[in-house]
C-alpha cells in the first residue's frame, strides 16, 4: 500500500484529531501544556458528529454521577466549539449526522475486521484517513500497538499526547 | 391574568415501554420522563427537518453565549470535583456505550 504525505493546504500545520479521552482532559484543565496549545496556540483541529456524541455522553454520565446541569456543560462545550480554529465536520444538525453514522455501521464493522482495531476508534481513523489528519490518542492498547502497521497501509500518522505536544 | 406558556401532557403507553423509558433515564442521566420526552420529540422533528417548527436548526446555529476560553474555564470550573481516578473509567464506559448503540458493537 502506498504511504501518503501528511500535509494541509494553507497552513503549516497539520490538523489533529483528538480522541475523547484527550478532549475529557482538555474540559477538566488536566493538562496545562494542551489547554495552552489548543485554545492560545489555537492548533488546528477536527471533530466530527460522532466524536461530539462521545463527548457529551461522558459530560452526561458526569452530570448525571456528580449532580452537574448536563445542559450547561453542553452549551459550554459548544461555545468551546465555536474556536475558529476547530473544523466541525458536519454538515447537518447533529442528530442528522447521527443516523449517518449509523447508515455507515457495517462499513466500520468491516474495517475493524480487516484493520484488527475496535470498531469504537473506526470513526476515528476514518477520519484521520479523510482528512490527511494527526491521529493524537491514550490508547495504547490497540491503536497505537497498532499505528505503524496502519501507517504503512494507509498513511495514517499516529501520535500519543506526549509526542504531539513535543511536535507542535 | 397572563396565559400559561405551557401545556400539560398525559400519555398512555403499556408497560414494557415504561419500563424501557425507566431503565433509559438512569442510563442516559435524564432527572424524568418529561425531559427524556421533551429532548425525544425535539430530535424527531430534527431528523424529519421540520427545524422551522423548532424555530430553525438547532445544532447548526451553534450561537455562542461565552468566548471559547471563558467557557473552558467555566466547565473546568463545575467538573472540577470529579475524581481523577473516576476520570478514564466514566469515559471509558461512556465509549463503549457510544459504540454499542450506534455503530452495533457487541
Amino acid at each position: 500500500m502506498k504511504s501518503r504525505r501528511i500535509s494541509s493546504n494553507t497552513e503549516s500545520r497539520v490538523s489533529a484529531i483528538l480522541d475523547c479521552n484527550i478532549w475529557i482532559q482538555l474540559l477538566l484543565g488536566k493538562n496545562n501544556l494542551l489547554q495552552q496549545k489548543i485554545i492560545i496556540q489555537k492548533y488546528p483541529l477536527i471533530i466530527t458528529s460522532y466524536g461530539i456524541v462521545e463527548i457529551l455522553r461522558v459530560l452526561k454520565r458526569f452530570a448525571s454521577q456528580w449532580k452537574k446541569n448536563y445542559f450547561d456543560l453542553e452549551e459550554k462545550f459548544w461555545d468551546i466549539l465555536n474556536l475558529e480554529s476547530i473544523q466541525k465536520e458536519f454538515q447537518a444538525p447533529i442528530s442528522e449526522s447521527l443516523l449517518n453514522e449509523i447508515k455507515r455501521a457495517p462499513e466500520y464493522r468491516l474495517i475493524a475486521e480487516a484493520l484488527n482495531l475496535e470498531i469504537k476508534d473506526v470513526p476515528y481513523i476514518v477520519t484521520a484517513y479523510q482528512f490527511k489528519a494527526i491521529l493524537v490518542t491514550t490508547d495504547d492498547r490497540t491503536i497505537i500497538s497498532k499505528r505503524q502497521d496502519l501507517n504503512k497501509r494507509l498513511g495514517i500518522i499516529i501520535k500519543s499526547l506526549n509526542e504531539f505536544l513535543e511536535i507542535i | 391574568m397572563a396565559k400559561s406558556k405551557s401545556v400539560l401532557w398525559t400519555i398512555k403507553v403499556d408497560k414494557a415501554f415504561d419500563n424501557a423509558v425507566q431503565k433509559t433515564l438512569s442510563l442516559l442521566g435524564y432527572k424524568s420522563k418529561a425531559e427524556l420526552t421533551r429532548e425525544a420529540i425535539r430530535e424527531f422533528l430534527i431528523r424529519r427537518k421540520l427545524f422551522s417548527l423548532l424555530g430553525g436548526e438547532p445544532s447548526l446555529d451553534i450561537s455562542p453565549k461565552l468566548p471559547p476560553k471563558d467557557a473552558l474555564t467555566e466547565i473546568q470550573k463545575i467538573l472540577s470535583d470529579i475524581p481523577t481516578e473516576k476520570i478514564d473509567e466514566e469515559v471509558n464506559a461512556a465509549r463503549e456505550e457510544v459504540a454499542k448503540e450506534l455503530l452495533g458493537e457487541d
